[in-house]
């Protein structure tokens, strides 16, 4: 078991948020890192080694989701403070700005880069809707359209393959394909029994993992949504994403913050997990956050990976020689 | 107007009252003559009748002769006081002819109608069984264990197989108990508990072997051998006012029922080791020892102990332990009591004692009583006693020397977690209080005295937990005490191994003595619920966390041996052939497990690259789509090389200050 990874790699510490990490994500070449956290202000990052290019500017609250076109020029941000923003990665100047009836929790570009999919929470009066906008159109003004969702609101959400449907993760478990367009709900899929609290999908998006609050995370199709596998740990899951070189799958999570009573900063117990794909047993660990673990990833060339949590650290690990020759029997 | 306020008056006239539950019949009474039947009747009020409440109607009906007939009605005031009565006089003994034999007038009614010819009751179709004890039957003498998880809504079996536990086919069952899991003394069944009453399983499949009805059941106990079985509910109604019922196994029949009002620790009713006597306390003033299969009062009457407290039974002989509290003229008293004899063996009179509690060692050599003692004696505002300066006595009965010769050891500090060694003679306890640092004291019993053979300081320890085989002990620290875990052998009081299982909040040791096991259980923490499994040198061996919201982990137990003290001495003797074929077998099984993982784990890969290629097909099928989208191929993250741009980028590897004190001076 390769159990002392962390001996051997030594992790790149990025601090530049004052709050809880909400998502971490690379750009497509894998060369940035954008982080965003409970605090308003997105940073930028080199992933060679870890200096800041900047941070965007503009929002006023909790910037729960972030991500980044194919090619990487541009910058998608959605906020708790019912506000989207779209920016110039070169420049980190606001481009376009919409504003919502309540806060952003998922965002997306989807795979041709020319749309936005905003996923906004349910508060008072307000159901939990997903707006589809036409970012080619300057400004862009009302949605193309949107789609209400009338019952479990929905915690995570990514494009399917081609950017035909979305692929959504609800409060109660539920994981739906949604054809925004034509109003309709194509598939619904009771994997979990717990709120989903995040979705990664694999490099070519025929497959996806989601991690979920009832302890598990699980391999998906996006075609049929049917189950494949399923990775079990003692805690809830909070992000999970699928390795693009090797078949493993890597988990982070943590104790709900009411459940903290005398395990508390206990050391140890926030370890980033590794299991194999296949074989659903987890063979390694990785220690170092102060907190529950709130988004991992792995590089896009798969030979590192970062972690976000809710101490406010982002850690850029690589992996040693000793993670690519190791084999399970 | 009128008939309509009739109606209302109609209403509220009495009913007669259709049973008759405050009434009771008193029969197997002498007969005698006129002379002697008022003397007769003061008797029985006295002896029997006013104690449990106000007889407001007594009547010995008499014959022309002014000559008893034998029994007696009475009435009382509540039907609580005629059921109260009912349960203690049943069977009393008025002498040695004359039995009292006791119903309720509203039971005449059906005993008179009964038929005059006896039938034989039908005979009940035989259900076979099967063999209940198949599993100690199993190749390789594993051991199983009972799990409750996913927040006690799923149970399952397993085959403790060291490392990878399979569930026992059929054993996993939804819903198979509404509270916890509990096994019988012996490992037989597996009691589960539902609001009608409780459910025996066994057998091979765990199958539903019998069903008892105590609605709202609480709480359960077995009789020693299995053959009882004891229920508590707290939901009593007035016409089943009983919350403890007794019950046996074979046949599901009840065989006898109490009432039970005070507060009280559970089992109520302790029983002998063979189940042939069961007694419980009325405390301060009697024992009372029924037996079986009567269950009725030993002797058809109870033992009459002024200011009685406390009873315990001997595991493995029929001697039971009471203590009597001390009062203004006398003191305090242990008296152990061979029943049935009821013969007195061995009395210890104990001074200036505020409480006593009774260990009996598990083989029944020794029993420990252990005495609170104090300095002072106060009296509070409302006659309480307050004891100051308190101290503890231990007092320890050697049960198998001659006049049970009892020894004394005193200990100055607060103690707790008193425990013995089975099938050795050493025992243990915490000593001290947690702010200044607990320490686990051993003491060995040898033959002529007692003695203290090791203090381990600085134990943050709440319980200890002996093998059930005796010599190696866990001093665990549960539950707030952060999981600490010291496994030691006593045959040289060394530590083995030091292990920490954060928040656990059980441990158990399997019936073998092989495996102790220490769990994180849903219903006090929410989180991290597993099992984990050491050796009993502490190794730790694997962890049961694939089963989510564990709440109870428990070993099936195993009946005593069939070897005889002989035959177990020639094993250890010959312990090395049997070694030597046990490794062999070990090797073949480990060897065995690892192809099966070899081989599911080849069916898992071959599975997975079916399923992968399929959704690869797609993926490629879409692949004029992509290219459409983006205008160039990202496929692989090279796809488009052709559009790489090159970028160079500085950063300082080294930054090294130099120190100019004079600049070079510039030539004019």
């Amino acid at each position: 078991q390769l159990s002392q990874l962390n001996q051997i790699m030594k992790p790149i510490c990025l601090l530049g948020h004052m709050r809880s990490i909400t998502q971490v994500r690379f750009n497509r070449d894998g060369d940035l890192i954008f982080t965003c956290a409970k605090d308003p202000h997105p940073s930028i990052w080199f992933a060679l080694n870890g200096e800041r290019l900047g941070s965007l500017v503009g929002h006023n609250g909790a910037v729960w989701c972030v991500d980044c076109r194919w090619d990487s020029e541009k910058v998608l941000t959605g906020s708790a403070d019912n506000s989207a923003k779209l920016w110039d990665t070169e420049t980190g100047k606001c481009v376009l700005s919409v504003d919502t009836n309540s806060a952003v929790r998922s965002c997306g570009f989807d795979f041709a880069g020319t749309s936005a999919m905003l996923t906004t929470d349910k508060t008072m009066g307000y159901k939990c809707t997903i707006l589809l906008y036409d970012i080619r159109q300057d400004p862009a003004g009302q949605p193309a359209c949107q789609m209400l969702v009338p019952e479990s609101k929905i915690t995570s959400a990514v494009w399917g393959p081609l950017s035909r449907f979305l692929i959504t993760g609800h409060e109660n478990g539920d994981l739906c394909q949604m054809d925004v367009r034509a109003q309709k709900v194509i598939r619904t899929e009771k994997h979990h029994k717990g709120a989903i609290n995040d979705i990664r999908m694999y490099k070519d998006g025929t497959m996806f993992v989601t991690a979920s609050k009832d302890h598990t995370a699980r391999l998906i199709d996006s075609y049929e949504l049917q189950l494949f596998k399923t990775y079990k740990t003692e805690r809830p899951v909070n992000s999970a994403d699928i390795s693009p070189l090797r078949p493993h799958v890597l988990l982070g999570g943590g104790q709900e913050a009411q459940d903290v009573t005398t395990s508390g900063a206990h050391v140890g117990k926030f370890d980033a997990k590794f299991f194999h794909t296949v074989y659903e047993e987890e063979f390694a660990r990785v220690k170092g956050h102060f907190g529950p673990i709130n988004s991992v990833g792995f590089t896009p060339d798969g030979r590192g990976f970062v972690t976000g949590g809710e101490d406010g650290f982002v850690r850029l690990h690589s992996f040693d020689n000793d993670y690519f020759d190791f084999e399970f029997e | 107007a009128r008939l309509e306020l009739l109606g209302d008056i109609l209403a509220e006239k009495p009913q007669e009252k259709k049973a008759i539950n405050n009434a009771l019949v008193l029969s197997g009474l002498p007969i005698v003559d006129s002379a002697r039947i008022e003397r007769l009747q003061v008797f029985i009020r006295d002896k029997f009748l006013d104690k449990h409440g106000e007889v407001v109607k007594f009547s010995m009906p008499t014959d022309e002769n002014g000559n008893s007939l034998g029994f007696a009605l009475c009435c009382f005031q509540t039907d609580q006081q005629a059921l109260d009565a009912l349960t203690d006089i049943q069977g009393a003994s008025l002498d040695k002819m004359h039995t009292l034999n006791v119903f309720k007038f509203s039971d005449f009614n059906r005993l008179a109608d009964a038929d005059d010819e006896w039938k034989p009751p039908e005979k009940a179709p035989f259900v076979d069984r099967g063999d209940l004890r198949s599993w100690l039957r199993e190749d390789r003498c594993h051991d199983q264990f009972g799990v409750l998880h996913t927040a006690g809504s799923v149970a399952t079996i397993y085959w403790h197989w060291p490392g990878d536990p399979q569930p026992v086919d059929s054993a996993t069952r939804n819903n198979w108990t509404e509270s916890r899991l509990h096994w019988s003394p012996l490992g037989t069944y597996l009691a589960t508990y539902h609001t009608k009453g409780i459910a025996l399983w066994g057998g091979e499949k765990f199958e539903q072997i019998n069903r008892f009805q105590h609605k709202n059941v609480q709480i359960i106990d077995f009789s020693p051998c299995e053959r009882y079985l004891v229920t508590f509910s707290p939901s009593v109604t007035k016409e089943d006012p009983h919350a403890i019922k007794m019950f046996e196994v074979d046949t599901g029949k009840m065989k006898r029922s109490f009432l039970h009002e005070q507060a009280a620790k559970w089992p109520v009713f302790k029983w002998s080791h063979k189940g042939e006597f069961f007694a419980r306390v009325q405390t301060g003033k009697a024992l009372q020892v029924f037996e079986t299969p009567s269950f009725s009062l030993l002797d058809k009457k109870s033992i009459s102990v002024q200011d009685v407290q406390d009873l315990s039974w001997s595991p493995t002989d029929n001697i039971l332990a009471y203590w009597i509290a001390e009062t203004d003229n006398q003191p305090a008293r242990v008296i152990l009591m061979t029943m049935p004899e009821k013969r007195e063996v061995a009395t210890k009179m104990l001074f200036n004692v505020a409480d006593c509690r009774m260990h009996w060692h598990p083989q029944g050599n020794y029993l420990c009583v252990r005495v609170n003692r104090y300095t002072k004696k106060k009296l509070d505002a409302d006659n309480t006693p307050k004891y100051i300066n308190i101290y503890t006595n231990f007092e320890v009965f050697r049960m198998r020397e001659k006049n049970i010769p009892v020894e004394k050891i005193e200990v100055t500090d607060a103690v707790s977690c008193f425990t013995w060694e089975p099938h050795g003679s050493k025992f243990a306890m915490v000593q001290g209080i947690a702010s200044k640092g607990l320490s686990v004291v051993f003491y060995q019993v040898n033959a002529h005295d007692i003695e203290k053979v090791k203090v381990l300081e600085k134990r943050n320890v709440n319980t200890i937990s002996w093998s059930p085989i005796g010599q190696h002990v866990v001093l665990a620290g549960l539950r707030s005490a952060n999981g600490g875990l010291e496994f030691i052998d006593t045959s040289d009081m060394k530590t083995t191994a030091n292990q920490e299982h954060f928040g656990a909040t059980d441990i158990e040791w399997d019936p073998t003595g092989r495996y102790v096991v220490t769990t994180v259980s849903f219903w006090h923490v929410k989180v991290d619920n597993a099992s984990h499994v050491y050796s009993s040198h502490g190794t730790l061996l694997y962890k049961l966390n694939k089963l989510e919201r564990i709440c109870q982990f428990a070993w099936r137990p195993r009946p005593p041996t069939l070897l005889s003290d002989e035959q177990i001495k020639n094993i250890k003797k010959n312990m090395k052939t049997y070694s030597r074929r046990f490794e062999k077998e070990d090797l073949q099984s480990s060897t065995r497990a690892s192809k099966e993982l070899l081989e599911k784990r080849a069916r898992l890969k071959t599975e997975y690259e079916k399923w992968r290629a399929k959704l690869l097909e797609k993926f490629r099928g879409e692949k004029q789509k992509r290219l459409e989208l983006r205008g160039v191929d990202t496929d692989e993250l090279d796809s488009n090389a052709q559009d790489f741009v090159e970028e160079t980028l500085e950063f300082p590897i080294k930054v090294e200050r130099i120190r100019i004190d004079k600049l070079p001076q510039v030539a004019e």
